[in-house]
């Protein structure tokens, strides 16, 4: 994973800090540059070696690859990509080892500052540790994923306080840092990692009292509705809105209304939480040149990190078609010109049919609304949360019977969360149990866990606890430490 | 106890303007500040316009202070290492019968002296930006803005470089006149004061004796006077709220637009300015308020503020707004009275040594060392002082990166506002320097970490593993801004 950057001025590299004097005279070239190590990025680099693209790079501002799927620790990945139920880190951890095995180039710490082209050439400006780098490439990638709507552009009223999260951050803070948001916590906005983050923060033993979401309807999967909220009893308010925070340093409590900003009351916590919708995170381009091509979260949100993947892997064939690659596996032909040139602007057409597509799910959830889910489980084995009705008919595959059987019996979810890392008090290792226990037992199981410490060295897959909480069950690890 | 020549209460721009003016001077100087860090109080709470002076009526310490801040600020900003973007300014009237009144702020304008004031048409407005609305406009040539959060530190950070110190985080709880402890008085009637201050943390009480005692505590100045029973002003907090817009659309406009100032109202009315980082403020709301400290921001001013906004300037877009803040005017003048009462800048009368500063709203900020000049001249009228032989200059002492070595990469931590590891540091080692507090909300002031689009949804996660590792700083101690800010409620393991 290293790369000779720098002409220095004099030969002394033993000090770090001289490299930051290092003249940049020429830029690198190579056929693509890839902006960003998460799952997007990690699939087009997997799919461009594979079509014979091999002298590519790739850039990831974190100090690991994976993107946002590390902090992901709790399950329901790989569903429709791999047909297997895995966690956000062991998704992960499937591409990086295809980039070791191929020996793509991928450096971390690099932020990219800029795209832009200059004679039809193409540039990629990128800042490393050592100091700033320039890149020449025939093709770019940005797959840059999308950042979290803060509170600004919610526009909430009230105090500026300590205890306002976003989702996205929070999850970071507890999963990866050991770090506890707060302990009376509501959340704003019923996107899949709100729901996410109300079940984790309660198997942590904080409160979570409310989610508020202004839609009729919630944002999330409805398969996340039922494990993270219903199976807790967290209420979700819907049609309702935030209208005030206070505080004294820290939040104190929220005023909450109805849309119409009838019916205010207060709730007495000491954590916000937001998942209030997130946005394309795709500003560093500034050029139109062709040939440079967006893919994953930074083109529209997806709802699954599967479709962000294979979003990836179609923005790889388009780039080796882009290339001249006959063998792209994509006609040339069947391509609209936006996907063609690589224009910036087919953005704006793949988010229009986006939109549209979401209206057309609002409008389908609406319809669901007024028949009401009370007669029905949902099925979670899968994303289409399929609704199974009494005569457990209504599951798109057979496996929805099965589900709604073993719910009425004795319903199971697999247990994800962490375990603390012996000597280091910011760093935990994320573990799963092989198989689901009880729902019952998952508070007590994540209770247990609390008192588990491990010694790194950790490789994803080792083996935590033996016979956890059910006998026949184990802990595993998530995610490695070295 | 620690005795000193002069004790400031206040680390806000005027505070620090004096105890950097004083420390151009054989004299020992101490400020005293409640909060966390220097520019948490109404400091960093304001436009960051540095005003030309036309708005202020001629023979008022406002208008003189003013001008002669506008003048010499372009020096000082140089000496103080920070920037200032002349950017000129437009006052513009939106109907055929504002234009007549801003005839009347040009002549106001002249009567004090400013300079590079003229009227323009509809056709020039557009000249400069297409996008302004307006029948006639008078263009300040002069005006300009700064960040008024560096500004305000810069002087604090020269005021040390110079020898004085600092006691943040706290809160004076007394001052009372007393007999000297040590030595013989400076202040010729022989009057010293004791003043007792108490951590916010560690609740330690400490007194501390002076010979002058520089009243500089924006909103709370008249409570501070009431502790030698000076009753003779009240302050009427007066709130005003903001808007901060991404820099997609603070590039569409680069200079401040002002509407023609409606005489009782207790502001110059809801203006756009272009900030120097590059986004676009839209505010401030005048409302007067009871709470001093109350810097909520509310409903109908949110959206009362954004209609205002767009009349002036219709290329504006509520999805570009990043946040929302509130400062508080310290007022002199009552709601019912409405309108300025001028700069009170005096010693008192019964309680020689103590120096009132009340009323130092805006121009405050572009008058802050002039203001301080003015006080610097009531003490040396009575106690002749020497200049030091050596002023250091803050623009002279700037830490390099390269300063930083290997300890600190360019690493970037806040990407919104490409922010490295370096600059983190530096800030960290700044704010220890001169003996605040590290908060998020310091870092954020000196680096704009946090200031961008995201809003530190990605560098708070950042900037607090940075300081973990870097600088061994336990997330659990580490507070947003002030006390009973904790980020955090504890380990989750």
């Amino acid at each position: 994973m290293s790369e000779k950057f720098f002409e220095l001025k004099d030969g002394n590299a033993s000090k770090d800090y001289n490299i930051v004097e290092a003249i940049e005279v020429k830029p690198i070239k190579k056929d693509v540059v890839i902006i960003g190590g998460g799952p997007a990025g990690l699939a087009v680099a997997d799919k461009l070696f594979d079509l014979g693209i091999k002298d590519i790079v790739l850039f990831e501002k974190e100090e690991y690859l994976g993107g946002v799927l590390p902090q992901c620790i709790h399950d329901g990945f790989g569903l429709t990509k791999f047909g297997r139920n895995i966690t956000g880190p062991e998704y992960a951890q499937l591409y990086i080892s295809r980039i070791l095995e191929k020996n793509i180039t991928a450096i971390c710490c690099a932020t990219v500052m800029d795209v832009y082209s200059n004679n039809h050439k193409k540039y990629v400006s990128v800042i490393l540790p050592q100091g700033e780098c320039l890149y020449e490439a025939k093709a770019v990638v940005l797959a840059t994923g999308c950042r979290e709507r803060g509170r600004g552009s919610l526009g909430i009223p009230g105090a500026r306080l300590a205890g306002i999260y976003t989702a996205g951050s929070a999850q970071a803070f507890i999963n990866l840092k050991n770090l506890m948001p707060g302990k009376r916590v509501v959340i704003l906005g019923s996107g899949d990692i709100g729901l996410i983050m109300a079940r984790r923060l309660t198997l942590e033993g904080s409160e979570v009292l409310c989610v508020v979401e202004k839609e009729p309807i919630p944002g999330g999967l409805r398969r996340n509705v039922v494990q993270c909220l219903d199976d807790f009893d967290i209420p979700l308010h819907t049609n309702s809105i935030i209208t005030n925070i206070y505080g004294n340093g820290r939040v104190e409590g929220i005023e909450m209304a109805a849309s119409d900003g009838s019916g205010r009351k207060n709730v007495s916590c000491d954590t916000l939480i937001l998942s209030a919708g997130l946005i394309p995170e795709n500003g560093v381009l500034s050029t139109t040149e062709s040939g440079i091509y967006v893919c994953g979260n930074a083109l529209y949100v997806h709802g699954l990190v599967d479709d962000v993947s294979s979003s990836g892997e179609e923005v790889a064939q388009a780039v080796s078609a882009f290339m001249g690659k006959k063998d792209s596996g994509l006609s040339v032909a069947n391509m609209t010109d936006d996907r063609k040139s690589g224009n910036r602007y087919a953005i704006a057409n793949i988010s229009e049919t986006r939109s549209r597509r979401q209206a057309e799910l609002r409008e389908k959830r609406l319809r669901e609304l007024e028949c009401g889910y009370t007669r029905t489980i949902t099925c979670i084995l899968c994303p289409n949360s399929c609704e199974i009705d009494e005569e457990f008919k209504g599951g798109k595959c057979e496996k929805g019977a099965g589900y709604a059987k073993a719910e009425m019996a004795n319903p199971t979810r697999v247990l994800t969360s962490s375990v603390k890392v012996a000597g280091r008090i910011s760093q935990l290792v994320s573990v799963r149990t092989t198989k689901p226990i009880s729902k019952e037992k998952l508070k007590e199981g994540a209770r247990s866990l609390r008192e588990l410490e491990v010694n790194p060295p950790i490789h994803q897959g080792d083996l935590i606890c033996k016979d956890f909480i059910e006998d026949g069950v184990d802990l595993i690890a998530t995610s490695g430490l070295l | 106890m620690k005795s000193f020549d002069a004790v400031i209460i206040g680390a806000g721009a005027v505070g620090n303007a004096i105890a950097r003016e004083l420390s151009k001077y054989e004299m020992s100087v101490c400020v005293i500040e409640k909060e966390a860090d220097t520019a948490f109080g109404i400091s960093g709470r304001n436009s960051g316009v540095l005003h030309s002076g036309f708005n202020n009526k001629p023979g008022t310490l406002m208008a003189e202070l003013c001008v002669q801040g506008s003048r010499g600020f372009a020096g000082e900003a140089a000496g103080l290492g920070i920037k200032l973007d002349r950017t000129g300014k437009l006052v513009t009237a939106l109907y055929d019968e504002d234009v007549q009144a801003l005839y009347l702020l040009k002549e106001q304008g002249e009567a004090n002296h400013v300079d590079g004031l003229e009227i323009i048409s509809s056709a020039e407005i557009r000249k400069i930006n297409e996008n302004i609305s307006g029948v006639a406009a008078l263009l300040s040539n002069a005006t300009g803005i700064f960040d008024p959060f560096l500004y305000t530190i810069a002087l604090a950070e020269e005021a040390i470089l110079n020898g004085a110190e600092y006691r943040f985080f706290n809160e004076v709880t007394g001052i009372a006149p007393c007999r000297p402890s040590t030595g013989a008085p400076m202040a010729t009637d022989g009057r010293r004061y004791q003043i007792t201050c108490v951590h916010r943390r560690s609740q330690c009480e400490e007194r501390i004796e002076a010979d002058w005692v520089i009243n500089s505590t924006g909103l709370h100045s008249d409570h501070v006077c009431k502790m030698l029973g000076i009753k003779d002003f009240i302050i009427h907090p007066c709130r005003g709220e903001y808007h901060i817009l991404d820099k997609k659309i603070g590039s569409k406009l680069r200079i401040p637009v002002y509407p023609v100032p409606n005489e009782k109202s207790g502001g110059l009315g809801v203006h756009l300015t272009p900030t120097v980082h590059g986004n676009l403020m839209i505010g401030p709301s005048a409302e007067y308020v009871s709470m001093r400290e109350d810097f909520s921001t509310t409903e109908s001013i949110m959206n009362d503020l954004f209609a205002q906004g767009s009349e002036l300037f219709p290329g504006i877009e509520k999805s570009g707004i990043i946040r929302s803040f509130a400062g508080i005017r310290p007022k002199l003048a009552a709601e019912s009275e409405g309108g300025y009462h001028d700069f009170i800048i005096r010693e008192s009368e019964r309680n020689k040594g103590f120096v009132i500063l009340a009323g130092i709203e805006s121009p405050g900020l572009t008058a802050s060392i002039p203001v301080a000049k003015k006080v610097a001249e009531i003490i040396f009228c009575r106690n002749q002082a020497k200049h030091k032989k050596l002023f250091r200059r803050r623009i002279d002492a700037i830490q390099t990166e390269q300063d930083y070595g290997p300890s600190g990469s360019q690493r970037l931590v806040c990407l919104c506002e490409s922010k490295s590891e370096i600059e983190i540091l530096k800030a960290y080692d700044q704010i220890a320097m001169i003996g605040a507090i590290p908060t998020m909300k310091g870092i954020k002031n000196r680096t704009g970490a946090g200031m961008g689009n995201c809003q530190g949804s990605f560098c708070t996660v950042n900037i607090i593993d940075l300081l973990e590792r870097k600088r061994g700083v336990d997330p659990l101690g580490f507070f947003l801004d002030g006390p009973g800010s904790n980020l955090f409620a504890g380990r989750t393991r």
